[in-house]
């Protein structure tokens, strides 16, 4: 795997510009957090990467395949679980034994083993975004981009969602992309935490956190002591209106 | 017996006991009018329409009718899904077409039965009419069926790559199928009715239309109920038929 690496990088819709000159580097095989507040150009940027929107500047090391998980699960309502998964995976992997061993594992890996043959429309929100991220890390990619994953969860859920999250990150280690506007998952998950602000969006500060993400907590010293900072200059950047 | 239990045998039979009340209101009816021209009563036309099933007329009546309905059904289908396709996939033929499909839809039904009846034969022309009667419903239903689609679960598909046939068989037919279930429900039973009453102006041979014609014309209104009583027996048939194959077909929806 390799880093990926926007060099330079500019786009603007229609007189607005979002980004301009902007620099960033991927590390392969680590949780780079994108965190700013809403319309600053997260999802902009995202699509860069993704080759979904086209910009100027030079954008390198993007593998063939990305896997995405966004706010909206995107399930096909009319397939199970298990279809859903199989839905992805068919063109990449042919043998369709060995797809269903695969996909069992993943369902088994978000925990979602008895909803196998279920509907989405049998499953809470907090499991369609399981079922969400058991096909991003199924599909053979080495690179997963998510768009505000846990918004619009309670807490709990939230929670749990986060614990699937890192024990498949773990076994598979992909480069992450990680953009939204909490800093509570920010910190929990990221090795790497951008701060985005201004018009254009640059790249206003940078943490990095190196404890084990599977034991951090948000009370734990240096974790406070970033999601302090960070609220606190969201705090005093924001203008009141 | 509690009250729950006797609620479900209430619903489970309140469609037979609607027809039930149906029909004694009818018996009411008739002998209180009296006049068998004007109103004869259900036994005397289930009598007619169990002589009439047992006559060789009635078939074949049936038969014309039911393949011209389904020729006309199935021309304004295949019509409404190629179009509705393209002008889901090119915007440009959708914008083009949604104001003929408006206009088509606004011309009334009469002036188009009689337009093909001087352009077209008797036996050709019920076809046509239900045909261009059904296309701009079938279009918009399918149209609509088309764009509700979840977008992000279109984008998604795109995103892994999915291939394009795998798109079409498992991601746009399974989640169009429901609402062109409906839209087939409900408009094949309208449509057995555009055809008879086509026939009945076209004076279509062997048909059910010119069947009812020729029964008023003969003041047997027992016979004209008969064929009517009919008409309803076979459209509800259809419309269970397509009810069924949707219970069958998709089975990943709320109930
Ligand atoms: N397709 C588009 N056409 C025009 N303007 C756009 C388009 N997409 C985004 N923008 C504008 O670009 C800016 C950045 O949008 P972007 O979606 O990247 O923000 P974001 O940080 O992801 O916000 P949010 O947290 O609300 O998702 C916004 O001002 C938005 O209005
Ligand atoms: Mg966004």
């Amino acid at each position: 795997m390799k880093d990926i690496v926007l060099k330079d990088v500019s786009k603007s819709y229609d007189g607005l510009t979002v980004v301009e000159g902007f620099n960033l580097t991927l590390e392969a095989g680590k949780i780079t957090c994108l965190l700013g507040v809403s319309g600053v150009g997260k999802t902009t940027i995202l699509n860069i990467i993704g080759g979904l929107a086209g910009s100027q500047g030079s954008v390198s090391g993007v593998p063939e395949r990305i896997s995405y998980i966004f706010q909206n699960p995107t399930l096909l309502p009319n397939m199970t679980v298990e279809g859903n998964l199989d839905f992805v995976l068919r063109s990449q992997i042919k043998d369709k034994e060995e797809r269903k061993k695969i996909i069992a594992e993943a369902i088994q890996n978000v925990g979602l083993s008895e909803f196998a043959k279920a509907y989405p429309y049998q499953l809470s929100a907090g499991m369609a975004q399981r079922v969400s991220m058991a096909r991003a890390f199924v599909y053979p990619s080495e690179l997963i981009l998510m768009d505000e994953p846990f918004r619009g969860l309670d807490v709990a859920t939230k929670a749990r969602l986060l614990e699937y999250f890192l024990a498949l990150w773990q076994k598979s280690k992909k480069t992450v992309l990680l953009v939204t506007h909490n800093i509570d998952e920010a910190v929990l998950l990221s090795d790497k935490i951008l701060v985005l602000g201004g018009r254009p969006a640059r790249i206003s500060a940078e943490y990095f956190l190196n404890s084990d993400k599977f034991a951090r907590k948000l009370s734990d010293k240096d974790a406070a002591e970033v999601f302090g900072k960070i609220y606190d200059w969201f705090a005093a950047v924001t203008p009141k209106s | 017996m509690n009250k729950a239990k006797l609620k479900s045998i209430i619903v489970r039979f309140s469609p037979l006991i609607t027809v039930g009340v149906f029909i004694l209101i009818w018996y009411i009816a008739a002998i209180a009018v009296d006049i068998e021209l004007i109103l004869p009563r259900p036994a005397l036309v289930f009598k007619e329409l169990l002589a009439l099933i047992s006559g060789k007329t009635f078939w074949t009546a049936v038969g014309g009718t039911l393949s011209r309905s389904f020729t006309g059904f199935a021309i304004s289908f295949a019509l409404a899904m190629i179009l509705a396709v393209a002008g889901f996939a090119i915007k440009p033929i959708h914008r083009a077409f949604s104001p003929l499909v408006i206009i088509s839809r606004a011309i009334p039904t009469m002036s188009v039965i009689l337009l093909s009846l001087i352009w077209l034969t008797s036996q050709t022309s019920p076809i046509l009419i239900s045909s261009l009667i059904m296309f701009p419903m079938f279009y918009s239903d399918f149209y609509s069926a088309l764009n509700n689609i979840d977008k992000g679960v279109i984008d998604m598909a795109k995103l892994y790559k999915v291939g394009a046939k795998d798109i079409v068989t498992r991601l746009y037919i399974p989640n169009i199928l429901p609402s062109v279930l409906d839209s087939v429900r409900s408009g094949i039973s309208f449509n057995v009715k555009i055809v008879i009453a086509a026939e009945v102006l076209a004076q279509t041979r062997q048909s059910m239309g010119i069947s009812m014609q020729i029964s008023r014309v003969m003041l047997d209104t027992a016979s004209l109920l008969a064929w009517t009583a009919a008409a309803v027996a076979i459209s509800y048939a259809l419309e269970l038929i397509v009810e069924l194959i949707k219970r069958f077909a998709v089975k990943w929806r709320r109930a």
